[in-house]
């Protein structure tokens, strides 16, 4: 059973393979609307939204894990990945997104569901098999073309996302010259053994630029599909053996 | 001599006025492409729930289609930051396609059309999106020597879903809010 719905600003669609799927979907659909209730700094009365008005607001467990992996991708990206934005506000959006997947993900399989595929905004939580009984197929979006898929992965488990222009502007920019857009890359996607280490890492990635791919080199467990502005693709060494076309 | 020049000049003002009228006549067919064009659009839609690439639309078709759309003027205004919340598709919307308002991106437009089946959002369609860079391709000097480095091109490829840069921009919310303001039942 697939579904699509709104959440978060996005579409998010959720499949659950097997029985009992509706219970899954419904399951998981609640808990991106919690979330968003919660965690979006568009609402006045989000917690975000009172970390902001209030920098002694105590945070709840849930937020003080958010902001703790956002801090530790910070530094482990050398500061390219900062969820204060240049006004001091912070915007844990980045970091939300794939945090959010990752615990429907987790809720599924505590729920006994095996099967899964849980895709919100283009980051995407898999597990085990899709409806055919196969590894699940992820295609890459060509970044100038948006109907066009340029690369194939095909996974029974794990994460993947991509960051790329669409969200520029966004949450994405360097913050060592906030001034200066991203120019060399049009796209990156990482493919990671969860999705909130996929999203955390290709957020960073794409806010270095041409450089990002190189970062995921350096990273046990990520592979990287990059692509530039001039139509070239790069990839991780160990890309290609995920990749199918 | 004074007559054949007053007789050419009548012959040349008829046929001027001819070409004219046969200007007015061409365009008068051309505005009635934009409604077979929409029709176009929409039976081609493969939606989000349906195997291959998700807004896999003819992007010209759309693209016709919403930039001549009459009922893009009559759509209701757009209520900033209440297109967000999970309980928009739990089956209140009245079955239809939905053609939202073409939004500024700053770097482009985007603009979304929403498929409702069954009371719920069944898929999106992006009928617009920037696109302004150039693809063409150039192998720049500082190559990355030890990785693998490929031209993109497309694949015909059978895929359950699809990972693309983030759909979370503000503009995306708000073409898609003011596509669902008119689904409203």
């Amino acid at each position: 059973m697939k579904e699509t719905r709104l959440s978060m600003g996005m579409p998010v669609s959720v499949e659950v393979v097997g029985d009992e799927a509706a219970r899954g979907v419904e399951a998981a659909f609640a808990y991106f609307t919690e979330i968003d209730r919660r965690f979006s700094p568009y609402r006045a009365d989000s917690e975000v939204a009172a970390l902001n008005r209030d920098p002694h607001h105590r945070p709840s467990a849930e937020l003080a894990e958010i902001l703790a992996l956002a801090e530790r991708t910070r530094a482990e990206s050398g500061g390219f990945f900062d969820i204060r934005r240049p006004d001091g506000r912070i915007d844990p959006s980045g970091i939300v997104k794939g945090w959010v997947i990752q615990k429907v993900a987790e809720t599924l399989t505590a729920y006994g569901y095996e099967d899964f595929c849980v895709d919100a905004g283009g980051d995407i939580a898999l597990s085990g098999k899709n409806a055919r009984g196969e590894s699940w197929r992820i295609g890459i979006r060509n970044p100038f073309r948006r109907e066009e898929v340029v690369r194939v992965v095909a996974s029974h488990g794990g994460g993947i996302a991509t960051s790329g222009s669409a969200a520029r502007g966004d949450h994405i920019y360097n913050p060592h010259k906030p001034e200066a857009p991203i120019r060399d890359v049009a796209s990156i996607t990482v493919v990671a053994e969860d999705v909130l280490t996929a999203d955390r890492y290709a957020t960073a990635a794409f806010a270095m630029g041409a450089d990002g791919i190189l970062f995921i080199e350096t990273i046990p467990g990520c592979e990287a599909y990059q692509i530039g502005q001039d139509g070239v693709a790069v990839m991780t060494s160990g890309f290609s053996a995920l990749a199918r076309a | 001599m004074k007559k054949y020049l007053t007789a050419g000049g009548l012959i040349l003002a008829s046929f001027v006025y001819a070409l004219f009228q046969q200007g007015n006549g061409a365009s008068a067919g051309l505005v009635a492409v934009p409604a077979p064009a929409t029709g176009t659009a929409t039976d081609t839609a493969i939606g989000l729930g349906q195997n291959g690439p998700p807004f896999a639309t003819t992007t010209q078709a759309g693209k016709s289609s919403s930039s001549k759309s009459s009922s893009s003027s009559d759509t209701p205004p757009i209520t900033r930051g209440t297109s967000g919340s999970g309980s928009v598709a739990t089956g209140q919307y009245k079955d239809g396609s939905y053609t939202g308002q073409p939004q500024n991106a700053y770097y482009g437009y985007v603009q979304v059309r929403a498929i409702v089946t069954g009371g719920r959002l069944a898929s999106i369609q992006i009928l617009e999106y920037p696109n302004d860079r150039s693809t063409s391709r150039y192998i720049n000097g500082q190559a990355l020597p030890y990785l693998m480095r490929e031209a993109v091109s497309a694949q015909n490829a059978n895929v359950d879903t699809v990972s693309g840069a983030s759909d979370t921009s503000a503009a995306f919310r708000e073409s898609l809010g003011s596509a669902l303001a008119q689904a409203k039942a």
